[in-house]
């Protein structure tokens, strides 16, 4: 079934033209990864999905509902959770009180009243939640920190386990793995099948859309690949057709080519 | 949770300690202000009322400022508009409904910035909202001075105190330390709703979108609703505040509306305590003391002003009462590791 | 009609005057300057000291003018270095209210030289009489400052889009950064800059100094004014703020036509539906 669909996708900054008529599908349960040289137009592609930035042209669907022109808290209320390049997560407020928030707001959106409406702190079930939330990403330890003294990875983890608290049907990470030593990148693609594994709840599959560079993590993670260039699709397929597609080979992965210089 | 279980979590009972320290301190300037009409001349009563009122103002002004990062500059023109709305309304007799006035005023403030928000707030921030708020308050003094009915430059003088009537009961407000005292309870009410919003849900919505409007709207919350809320919210508490201080002042005069109004509350937060509920009490009350000290000295006045507020910004940042809880950290650090240090020995 | 005119001319280029120091500050730095007003203050007021009550000539009146903004510009080199600076690249509401101190401390120091009184200063000869324009009389000092305005433009306007330093300074301006890296010296160009922007500031006060009355509150009125002014030309652009000045003339022109009874409401109303028609300006914000 699919997910998350890009129909006809054009986007323009000024006179130049990012992106050219986008067309893409994602199925619910897979990890689909989008790669392309630098400047090939996979951020911008990126924020037309999550509602960062809307398209001059086509649709984007989602979960069969037209969310084109949507902003991003309607996205993640109907269930898009996403990640930055680098973490963001509240950095002045406690690490348990990142996840907090998250869920309060997600049960705000849903209409779910746990607490009385006088209520100053968050109600238990919300608390016990965040517990688990911070558990499940390995920083139970770390829940009285102030998010500003966490280490990279650990805000990393924070920032996924703010965004698992909106109960997401599906993940968007941008280049999740980036700025990461090997430790910290093996541990954050165990997190993602983990969460894979554990799925989006009500019998549903997780779908997860990331940016990556770097191609081991690609390779061990995906299960589909979307290859730009120069703001066009030039290949979409399962991981072993794109390693052998020679046009692929050619832009990206085979030899130095002109255009991987070219800013789009 | 949080505070508490971060608290058992690293087992700061420090922390804890200075939390009751301040708790203490609070509840004892409330009683000494309760007290005040036993202690101090009427003309000194009167300035501690009218610091009262403006805290409050400022502490409505800041949950803006230091919650939803929004600066507005025109917050005096909302104080104004309950200023008058509360001198309108007891002029035309209503006194004796004083509480249904006070809710007129403060719907008043909120519906104005509502309307101002609602144009403004999606489309800017920071300095042009700055200037845009400014120039709406200053549109305001202009058309105040000019409409006659509104008494033009020189206000409405002569506002009665009024009578508070609950049907069966009556208190009579027009004494001096009767309506200083229903003050005092008003300022405590409206403090008490400033703080269930700052750190409840609400609030921490707001520190979300002040901190990382991003990833506030990524993680489902409305930025654009939340910073209109917040911005309603304070002008409510403006409005209300200049509904207090009409009969308390006994006289409105347009220049409520002026810069200087506007600016007191960025003043009270600035050296009370940026980021701290209770920074812009202890500014107002600071100012205060100023202002009293230096009140026969011309110009002496503003340049220790700016001075002092200079000092906060460039090497102070944190205001009175940061500074206040680091000295209390600190010796409370070094009481802690005195009393290890005893234990250490006596092992 | 001629003569509502020319006042309102008169009000605008008045109000250019002292935007265009804004104006320069805020293209470099993105600081909205509060304490401007007073500089203006300042100006105005050591310009008395030095004329007098009664100027001797045109020139004297443009001396006075040209040391007062000498002595505020260094003023402003004095604020730049001990506040600016070091405010420089954080929150702007810091440096927001930062200006407001500056302007406090300023104002009061004004109040403690020169007094409460108001003082008034007389039209130089050759400029306290008159001139008749197709049978309307005139203020010469009217044509004097619409004159002033449009000269600081005209020598503005050049200095900033054609003459080498205004290029510099607007290298720095759009990215102080990367103007360093190219040899630029970013911080004695905003130091000149901001030195340049007080004392307009200065040159202003002397300038429309005769005909008003010099009191402790004169600033506040200008610099909204003023600030309207530069938000609305889109902030840190002198031919935008020039535009924006003209505009205002022509609105304050109908009001006193139309609305003889509130003068400035329609200035302010005005104002107030630009911002919320153009909230970039009029020409879009650019800097410098």
């Amino acid at each position: 079934m699919t997910i998350l669909s890009l129909r006809g996708i054009e986007k323009s900054y000024g006179p130049i033209q990012v992106l050219h008529g986008i067309e893409a599908d994602v199925e619910e349960g897979e990890i689909f990864a989008i790669i392309g040289p630098n400047g090939a137009g996979k951020t911008t592609l990126f924020k037309v999905m999550t509602g960062e930035s809307y398209a001059n042209a086509g649709t984007v669907t989602f979960d069969g509902r037209d969310v084109t022109n949507e902003p991003p808290h309607l996205r993640t209320r109907a269930g898009m959770g996403r990640t930055f390049q680098v973490a963001r997560v509240f950095n002045p407020i406690g690490t348990a009180d990142n996840v907090i928030t998250a869920i309060e707001s997600r049960k705000r959106a849903q209409g779910v009243r746990d607490a009385p409406w006088w209520a100053i702190r968050p109600s238990v079930t919300t608390s016990e939640e965040a517990m688990q939330l911070l558990d499940g990403v390995g920083l139970a330890d770390k829940a009285a920190m102030v998010a500003s003294e966490l280490s990279h990875g650990d805000r990393k983890r924070l920032e996924i386990a703010m965004t698992l608290a909106g109960r997401p049907r599906i993940l968007m990470m941008d280049e999740p793995t980036a700025g990461m030593s090997s430790a910290d990148r093996e541990q954050i693609g165990a997190l993602i099948r983990r969460v894979m594994a554990a799925g989006a709840g009500d019998g549903r599959r997780m779908t997860v859309v990331m940016t990556e560079h770097d191609m081991s993590v690609i390779f061990g993670l995906a299960s589909r690949i979307l290859v730009m260039n120069q703001g066009r699709r030039i290949a979409l397929g399962a991981v072993e057709e794109i390693r052998n597609d020679p046009q692929v080979r050619d832009v990206y992965l085979g030899k130095e080519d002109q255009r991987l210089e070219e800013p789009a | 949770m949080s505070t508490a279980l971060a608290e058992r979590h690293t087992g700061r009972e420090q922390a804890l300690s200075r939390v009751q320290i301040n708790r203490a301190l609070i509840a004892l300037a409330a009683l000494i202000v309760l007290l005040m009409p036993f202690l101090v001349n009427s003309g000194l009563l009167y300035l501690v009322g009218v610091t009262l009122v403006l805290a409050v103002y400022s502490v409505g002004w800041n949950v803006l400022f230091s919650w939803a990062g929004l600066a507005s500059f025109g917050s005096g023109g909302l104080f104004c508009i309950g200023a008058y709305v509360a001198a309108l309304a007891i002029r035309a007799g209503w006194g004796e409904h004083f509480l249904p006035v006070i809710a007129l005023a403060t719907l008043a403030g909120a519906l104005v910035a509502l309307l101002v928000g609602l144009v403004a707030l999606r489309r800017m921030s920071g300095i042009f909202l700055a200037i845009l708020t400014l120039s709406l308050a200053e549109l305001l003094r202009h058309v105040l001075m000019r409409v006659r009915w509104l008494g033009s430059e020189d206000g409405i003088p002569n506002i009665t105190r009024p009578v508070l009537s609950f049907g069966f009961f009556d208190i009579d407000l027009s004494s001096g330390s009767a309506y200083y005292w229903f003050l005092c309870v008003a300022s405590a009410i409206l403090l008490g709703i400033c703080w269930w919003l700052a750190h409840g849900p609400f609030g921490r919505r707001l520190l979300a979108v002040r901190h990382d409007i991003e990833r506030a709207s990524f993680i489902g919350i409305d930025v654009h609703r939340s910073r209109l809320v917040a911005f309603v919210v304070s002008g409510a508490i403006a409005g209300c505040a200049g509904a207090l201080y009409a009969p308390w002042a006994q006289i409105v005069t347009p220049d409520l509306a002026g810069m200087v109004k506007s600016t007191q509350p960025i003043l009270f937060t600035l050296l009370g305590g940026l980021h701290s509920f209770w920074g812009p009490v202890v500014g107002a009350f600071a100012f205060m003391a100023i202002d009293y000290f230096t009140r026969t000295l011309i110009g002496i006045q503003e340049v220790i002003t700016g001075g002092i507020l200079l000092v906060v910004i460039l090497v102070f940042r944190s205001g009175i009462a940061g500074g206040w809880n680091a000295l209390l950290d600190g010796a409370l650090a070094r009481r802690g590791l005195d009393r290890a240090l005893a234990r250490q020995e006596a092992r | 009609m001629l003569f509502t005119f020319i006042n309102s001319l008169t009000l605008g280029m008045a109000v250019f005057l002292i935007a265009t120091g804004l104006t320069l500050i805020f293209g470099i730095m993105r600081i909205l300057n509060f304490a401007h007003g007073a500089c203006f203050m300042m100006g105005a007021y050591i310009s008395s000291t030095i004329l007098g009550d009664m100027p001797g000539s045109v020139w004297a009146l443009i001396g006075a003018a040209l040391v007062s903004g000498l002595v505020v510009g260094v003023f402003g080199l004095i604020v730049q270095h001990v506040v600016l600076a070091r405010l420089h690249g954080q929150d702007e509401h810091f440096s927001l209210i930062a200006t407001y101190a500056v302007m406090l401390v300023t104002a009061g120091a004004i109040k403690m030289v020169w007094g409460l009184e108001f003082h008034s200063v007389d039209p130089p000869p050759g400029l306290d009489g008159g001139v008749s324009i197709f049978g309307t009389f005139v203020p010469s000092f009217s044509l004097f400052i619409i004159a002033a305005g449009i000269a600081v433009f005209l020598i503005l306007d050049y200095v900033i889009h054609r003459s080498w330093g205004g290029k510099l300074a607007v290298a720095i301006a759009r990215d102080g950064w990367t103007s360093s890296l190219m040899g630029i010296n970013a911080p004695l160009g905003i130091s000149v800059v901001v030195t340049g922007s007080f004392a307009l500031a200065g040159l202003a006060g002397g300038l429309l100094l005769p005909n008003q009355t010099l009191s402790p509150v004169l600033g506040d009125t200008f610099l909204l004014l003023a600030f309207i002014t530069i938000v609305i030309g889109g902030l840190g652009n002198i031919r935008g703020a020039f535009i924006a000045a003209l505009l205002l003339a022509v609105i304050d022109g109908i009001n006193a036509w139309f609305l003889p009874g509130s003068p400035g409401t329609l200035i302010y109303l005005g104002m107030v539906t630009c911002l919320l028609l153009w909230p970039n300006g009029i020409l879009g914000e650019s800097r410098l």
